[in-house]
């Protein structure tokens, strides 16, 4: 099947789709004269998404209509237009054009175009709601698609002029084809516009192509150049398009009469299309590709799908039953081995039922190419698009949904994402920008990402755009966290772009792709760099119906929590309490590997409906105070990029679920994501997890620090060099902060101004002695002395030692009490010797005052 | 049984809440099952007892006890009426005691009217009771199950949304 025509099946199938449920919607609007957000904004994408999908396809009536309805529905959502005065027949009879114009063009019938066009302006003449939007909307239309057909008649004149270039060598059949599409298209774009005389040649050469050409003359080759004649005036007109009204109308019916045609257009579907009778293996072939389409699109009947979804639904059921059976059978020996056969033969119908459902990524990822051709040509960028993991395998679903999304995403990064090529040498980077598409597998999930080398998103801005839109305040923004401002482009409605394009601008993609990713159990995650790019990653569970569930127990009510949101489970003993969790104000924390990680108590968020911040300093309060029973069992989870960590009461067992839909009375809940019946039978709730964080209100999420005050009671491992000043101490230098080891001889040493100095390298360093310092033995004069340079060393500063003992990994506990200098960090025990750490720091801070006194020699 | 068809002649299963005779018709009842472990829903409304898996079927279940009269089931001997589908999904009234099924001629129900109604501000225990039965010297009152479900659905929403 040709490229293009798969790209259009997909477009009429997803717009047919979006569109299907809208009706209902507008009545219900209608009906209810409410403003309903949600349904606004549904309409709103399911529009937004069709207009973007057709300006990429070049679909310029069908762009129009659907930017109408776009600002009409823009205008409702701003409230800039009271719903009480819309006029609802004019916008059904707006969306019934609009549903006219997508399956017209799967027929690749102009004449169901003409006459919706005419409908259109009728209706947008009467529309009572137009006055009321914006007077000028009409012009601005007409001139966007002017403008719009201006550019795509020059890239199509020299496409054709490539193909008719090849076809004087051996005439490939296909490019024949090819031109005759492009000229179909053309001839339906102009009939909009204002170049009459354009249009015309257009179909002149329409005539002659199909009356000659197509139809097999076997002097193929003469029609050929009687066809280039009128080609190259149609480019005369196209290259005086500004003047092209003015050419005298004698010229262009000397034309036509040249070529013996008529001055009418043709008005039917027949006329248009190849004559049939006179059958020919060439128009065989324009005729198969055309029933190639309409046979394509009955393959996509959902019949198949409802059969396959019963069966998936059947075999999840299976797996429920079997992990009951186990559960009542395993302590009777009996059956163990009935069991086992009836468990191994579930789990294979489960594995095959799933295999006749996976199909690989690649039919969704090969449409992108040439997605990224067009767009990137339109927006005059140069852009190379890499694509990794075309052979993971997804579930069929997902290949119907995943489009869209990522149509979306790359749009974005190509649209605002990639500079253009003047800024990006500017900033010294390639010229050439670039995406990667990747898929890959991780413990049961697919990771799809979208990485290009653009800009990246400036968080300020966000910020500053947020506030503009009153999303949110200059208070609320200071508090928040650079992620969490990140997440704003998430909102519905939120842009950051200043103009709105036929490509994107509005601000609705982002929110449908996140929306979507959801519904089916996935996350989306975006990590930004400015000046670097940008990369969105959605995760989603490989299964659509079965998941590894982690089954907790709190007030002997179980919960399910899904896999994917779960990094790792903590236990703390009553020896740790102290040194891991610490509690301040409201917030209880747990220190775990050098992060700091806010805990959420499972318990109150049961327990209270509404959380605000004097329950939560109770909470923290009361978990100071009571006795625990150890260990507590944290989980630390994860939604999006926000960690966190649930103590829970008992952690039971992984189980794999099969989600059900959560009963009606509850939809709401934010905290339940659904429900699932257990081996046991018994039904249990699933977490939410995004809700519970929502319900206990966090915003402080994982950072990573290192405390070191709470190091002073326990033992901490660190890796330290042991080495010798004089004879009998003994000291220590922690190996992270240490930057170079020299070897030197010490005569190489030079002093100046009582002060020493050494070369190494080219380059001068001061030393400095630590017992300058402290008062131990004087140095061992030795041959040779080492040097020590630390790191972050701007000033040149490094220590001179005698002896290196030892480099070794040190679990020491810091005694401060025996040994007391005002440089001395403190001492430990090491190898049964006492060894001193001296503050390295506080040394080279005196070192250096003492240098800004005595600067000059 | 003639009876059985008659139009003349209905159905009820009564039962007693808080000492109270109640009744629902039983065209209304898909089954009635006995002693099932519930799940709690944290967060839903104070009568709702919770959820429970019948046959793979999760059911909601609202205690009549608790809506009327604000009190709690017993649970050690609590019965629940699983209604049918029609009512609009899957759900079921948790009730303590389980008395008996009558029949009783057409001539003998009290339909309310809607003028009855006064007080409609606050849940009231008379806004769910579509009618009286009267039978030998006891009055049942016969339960609006489409009602508890509109109402329980309403209030659901308004209280999620907080």
């Amino acid at each position: 099947m040709n490229f293009d025509e798969s790209i259009y099946k997909d477009f009429i199938d997803e717009s047919n789709e979006l569109l299907a449920s809208i009706e209902d919607d507008i009545l219900y609007l209608e009906k209810n004269k409410i403003i309903d957000t949600d349904i606004i904004n549904k309409i709103f994408r399911a529009v937004h998404t069709v207009k973007g999908s057709s300006g990429l396809l070049q679909l310029s009536e069908l762009n129009t209509v659907a930017h109408t309805i776009e600002t009409i529905f823009d205008k409702i959502r701003k409230n800039e237009i009271n719903i009480a005065e819309i006029d609802f027949d004019n916008i059904l009879i707006l969306f019934d054009n609009l549903k006219s114009l997508i399956n017209s063009n799967s027929q690749t019938t102009e004449t169901t175009c003409l006459l919706n066009t005419n409908e259109i302006s009728n209706s947008e003449k009467n529309n009572n709601i137009k006055n009321k939007i914006d007077d000028n909307l009409n012009d601005v239309l007409d001139i966007e698609t002017e403008e719009y057909f201006e550019n795509s008649i020059r890239i199509s004149i020299t496409e054709v002029k490539e193909l008719l270039a090849s076809i004087h060598n051996e005439i490939p059949k296909n490019n024949l084809i090819r031109i005759y599409r492009i000229l179909q298209s053309l001839f339906i774009v102009s009939h909009s516009t204002n170049y009459f005389n354009i249009h015309k040649t257009i179909e002149l050469l329409i005539k002659i192509f199909r009356t000659n050409i197509l139809n097999g003359n076997d002097k193929n080759i003469d029609y050929l150049i009687e066809f280039e004649d009128v080609f190259d005036f149609l480019q005369v007109l196209v290259d005086d398009i500004n003047y092209s009204n003015n050419i005298k109308n004698e010229q262009i019916n000397n034309i036509f009469e040249h070529y013996n045609i008529s001055n009418d257009v043709p008005k039917t579907n027949q006329e248009i299309e190849p004559n049939i009778s006179k059958s020919d293996e060439l128009k065989t072939e324009t005729q198969t590709s055309i029933s190639n389409i309409e046979k394509s699109k009955n393959e996509t009947i959902r019949i198949n799908i409802d059969i396959l979804d019963k069966l998936m639904s059947y075999a999840g059921e299976l797996v429920l039953i079997r992990n009951r059976q186990l559960k009542t059978f395993i302590e009777n020996e009996n059956y163990n081995s009935l069991t086992q056969n009836l468990d191994t033969l579930t789990s294979k119908i489960h594995e095959t039922i799933m295999q006749t459902r996976l199909q690989p990524i690649g039919n969704v990822f090969n449409k992108f190419p040439r997605i990224v051709r067009d767009l990137s040509k339109k927006l005059d960028k140069e852009i190379n698009i890499e694509i990794n993991g075309d052979e993971v395998e997804i579930d069929k679903t997902y290949i119907e949904i995943l489009t869209s999304p990522l149509v979306h995403l790359i749009r974005n990064s190509i649209d605002h994402g990639i500079e253009n090529e003047k800024e990006r040498i500017k900033k010294n980077k390639n010229p050439i920008g670039k995406i990667i598409l990747n898929a890959t597998y991780n413990s049961g999930y697919i990771i799809i990402s979208i990485i290009d080398d653009g800009c990246g998103i400036d968080i300020k801005k966000i910020a500053e755009k947020a506030i503009e839109n009153k999303l949110k305040n200059n208070d609320e923004i200071s508090k928040m966290s650079e992620n969490d401002i990140l997440e704003l482009i998430f909102y519905p409605g939120f842009s950051t772009a200043y103009e709105i394009t036929d490509v994107s601008g509005r601000g609705v993609g982002l929110d449908a792709v996140k929306s979507l990713v959801e519904s089916y159990g996935g996350t989306v995650e975006v990590y930004t760099n400015i000046g670097t790019g940008t990369e969105f990653r959605l995760n989603l569970p490989f299964t659509l119906a079965i998941m590894p569930a982690l089954i907790i127990e709190n007030f002997n009510e179980k919960f399910a929590i899904p896999q994917i949101n779960i990094i790792e489970l903590i236990k703390i003993y009553s020896t740790d309490f102290e040194n891991k969790i610490v509690i301040s104000g409201e917030n209880i924390f747990l220190y775990n590997r050098n992060e700091i990680i806010p805990l959420i108590i499972f318990d109150n968020i049961l327990n209270y409906k509404e959380i605000t911040k004097a329950t939560k300093i109770k909470f923290s309060e009361e978990f100071s105070n009571t006795n625990h029973q150890f260990p507590i069992n944290i989980i630390i989870l994860k939604s999006g990029k926000k960690v966190f960590g649930l103590i829970v009461n008992q952690i039971i067992e992984t189980e794999e679920i099969v989600i059900k839909p959560v009963h009606e009375f509850y939809q709401n809940f934010k905290i339940y994501s659904g429900t699932t019946i257990l081996g046991d039978g018994s039904v249990v709730l699933i977490l939410d997890i995004e809700g519970i964080i929502n319900h206990d209100g966090i915003s402080n999420f994982k950072k990573n620090l290192i405390i070191k005050d709470n190091t002073e009671n326990s033992e901490t491992i660190e890796q330290f060099l042991i080495y010798k000043f004089g004879v009998n101490e003994n000291f220590a230098f922690p190996v992270n902060e240490l930057k170079h080891i020299y070897e030197i001889k010490n005569t190489e040493i030079e002093f100046i101004n009582e002060r020493k100095f050494i070369k190494i390298e080219e380059k001068i360093y001061q030393i400095i002695s630590i017992n300058d310092y402290l008062n131990i033995s004087n140095f061992t004069e030795n041959e040779i002395g080492f040097i020590l340079i630390p790191k972050n060393n701007s000033d040149n500063l490094c220590f001179w030692v005698n002896h290196i003992t030892d480099i070794e990994h040190v679990s020491y506990k810091l005694e401060t009490e025996t040994i007391k200098s005002e440089y001395l960090k403190g001492s430990f025990i090491f190898d049964n010797k006492i060894i001193l750490l001296p503050d390295y720091d506080k040394i080279i801070t005196k070192t250096l005052k003492e240098n800004s006194i005595t600067t000059t020699i | 049984m003639d009876f059985l068809n008659d139009l003349n002649i209905k159905h009820f299963l009564s039962f007693k809440i808080n000492n109270f005779d109640y009744c629902i018709e039983i065209v209304e009842i898909k089954e009635i099952i006995e002693h099932i472990p519930i799940t709690k829903v944290y967060h839903s409304l104070d009568y709702i007892s919770g959820i429970i898996n019948l046959r793979g079927q999760i059911y909601s279940i609202i205690s009549l006890n608790s809506l009327f009269y604000q009190s709690i089931c017993n649970k050690s001997n609590n019965k629940i009426i699983i209604l049918k589908d029609t009512i609009g999904n899957l759900v079921g009234f948790e009730i303590e005691d389980l008395n008996d099924i009558f029949s009783i001629n057409i001539e003998n129900i009290e339909i309310y009217n809607e003028s009855d109604f006064i007080e409609n501000n606050t849940i009231n225990r008379k806004d769910f009771i579509t009618g009286v039965c009267k039978i030998d010297s006891k009055i049942y009152s016969i339960v609006n199950s489409h009602k508890i479900f509109e109402i329980t659905l309403s209030n659901s929403k308004a209280n999620n949304k907080k």
